[in-house]
């Protein structure tokens, strides 16, 4: 849940990358670390199989512009793609504020992309939360290879609602900054609006 | 663990039980010498004390149930030394109970060299002793405190600021696919457009999906120059599910008759329960841009972001 430090003049938002295995999502935690100027940013935690999969989660704390006098902070997080790894999924996505959901373009990854996106609204469910309460973007990876769906059939998959979605390619990090920036964007709307209504 | 203890140990067990008792016979025989004389108290204690030090020696991760039983096992083998012993003597000297040997074989001096040779004889059985659980972190807290963590977080400066902790993947968390399956949650339904008509696929791409033991050599010859139409209404339904899945039936319909001609049925096969998986990539690319049609954008409310300030991030290009 986003915290609001009044005295500190100070926000702090957490964002949950999800999606299925071997999707990029360590890549674009990756990549925004190597980006991001080094007092805006603290050190990036990888808990890793030594094969590189994600055991764990990936974390990254940043700091972003000043909004309204406001400092904002943002940890990036990242579950395990992993099917058998749910619970630590589940524990990750708690508190979430954001979500960016990876997805693999490779039509082979169809499928995982569709069961990882079930599992992130079971997930959400269980903490009686929905996408319809939790800011999301979708960012299509990997457009870069040649094998894969087009964009109109992996909206009609996992984004029939149509939220902003990104394609991108994390390894050279084209449209990594554009979804962190649009779901950061909407987690303080999103906020700003619960302040309005009361609920925050 | 338990293969260590073959054919030899036991052989080894009985020679060291017979050597042990020969020596304690001939140990009982020469006279103790004055002021060796040790009251049974003190022996019992040593022995109890000995004993127990040898079992945690062999096996550090004993349990506190092993750790009895291997001081039981080891006080009752010993007590068969010394019986054998006494036994032994008897019927050397011609005695008709063995209770006067055993006192002498019971002495200090025999009765430690006793305690010796059941340590020996006992020492392969050390492996059926049970150990204790491993004991698990905590929580994270630990995990947090660990050497691991620890040496990573040394070496995040030189690594620019990544730390990334490599663990070993010991399946903690693992759960069942099934279990995993049942938490998921249908997403909302789309509309399936009324549309009829056909795709047509290669046959080739079609024969590759089906068993392999249906396909002949002939088959894939003639399929080469064949499409096979495939209905709309069969695919349409399932395309929110990113794949679309036949019966074998269904698709022996569908395919030209000098295909299905050259194909082989298996026994063991059902058409209509049997289903096989027509490749994503060439279905979807065929359909026409309808099919893929969604219903206006129904954005949720956290989607307006309306005039708010946009995240900027101080990157370094």
């Amino acid at each position: 849940m986003a915290s609001i430090n009044y005295a500190l003049k100070e926000i702090s938002c957490k964002i949950v990358y999800y999606g299925p295995g071997m999707c990029g999502k360590t890549t674009n935690l990756q990549f925004i670390h190597q980006r991001t100027m080094r007092e805006k940013r603290g050190n990036m935690v990888s808990l890793a199989t030594p094969g590189e999969r994600t055991l764990f989660f990936d974390f990254l704390p940043l700091e972003a512009s000043q909004i309204h006098g406001f400092r904002t902070k943002f940890q990036l997080y990242t579950v395990p793609g992993q099917v058998m790894y749910n619970s630590t999924r589940k524990l990750v996505l708690r508190g979430a504020d954001g979500i960016i959901f990876v997805c693999d373009s490779q039509w082979e990854k169809m499928r995982g992309n569709l069961d990882s996106f079930h599992n992130l609204i079971g997930n959400l469910s269980s903490y009686g939360y929905s996408l319809e309460s939790t800011p999301y973007v979708v960012q299509y990876n990997k457009r870069d290879l040649p094998n894969i769906a087009p964009i109109e059939y992996m909206q009609y998959v996992v984004n029939p609602r149509q939220v902003p979605s990104f394609e991108s390619i994390a390894i050279h990090g084209n449209g990594v900054f554009e979804s962190l920036n649009a779901a950061c964007t909407m987690v303080l709307a999103h906020l700003s609006q619960k302040q309005k209504a009361g609920v925050v | 663990m338990r293969r260590e203890f073959t054919a030899i140990s036991v052989l080894s067990m009985l020679i060291a039980f017979m050597a042990g008792t020969v020596i304690c016979m001939q140990i009982a025989n020469v006279e103790t010498p004055s002021g060796w004389e040790v009251s049974a108290s003190v022996l019992w204690t040593l022995e109890a004390a000995i004993f127990g030090t040898a079992v945690y020696a062999w096996r550090p991760a004993v349990s506190l149930v092993g750790w009895v039983l291997g001081i039981a096992g080891l006080t009752l083998v010993r007590v068969g030394l010394t019986v054998a012993a006494a036994a032994g003597l008897t019927a050397m000297s011609g005695g008709e109970t063995i209770y006067p040997a055993m006192q002498n074989t019971a002495d200090a001096v025999p009765r430690v060299s006793a305690i010796l040779f059941s340590a020996m004889i006992c020492y392969p059985l050390r492996l059926f002793l049970p150990e204790r659980a491993p004991r698990r972190p905590a929580d994270a807290r630990r995990f947090a405190e660990s050497a691991a963590v620890k040496s990573a977080t040394a070496a995040a400066g030189a690594e620019g600021g990544v730390l990334i902790v490599t663990v070993k993947d010991r399946g903690a968390t693992v759960e069942d696919e099934s279990r995993m399956a049942a938490e998921t949650h249908q997403a909302p339904p789309l509309p399936v457009p009324d549309m009829e008509g056909a795709i047509n696929l290669p046959a080739s791409a079609i024969l590759a999906q089906l068993p392999r033991e249906m396909v002949t050599e002939k088959a894939l010859a003639v399929a080469d120059s064949h499409d096979v139409p495939i209905p709309l209404e069969a695919i349409l339904g399932q395309l929110r599910e990113a794949r679309v899945v036949v019966s074998i039936s269904q698709v022996m319909e569908w395919l030209p008759s000098r295909v299905r001609k050259a194909l082989v049925q298996p026994a063991e096969l059902t058409l209509h329960e049997d289903a096989v998986e027509l490749p994503l990539n060439l279905v979807v690319t065929r359909l026409p841009p309808e099919a893929l049609a969604l219903p206006p954008p129904s954005p949720p409310a956290w989607a307006d972001v309306g005039t708010s300030e946009g995240v900027v991030f101080a990157t370094t290009q």
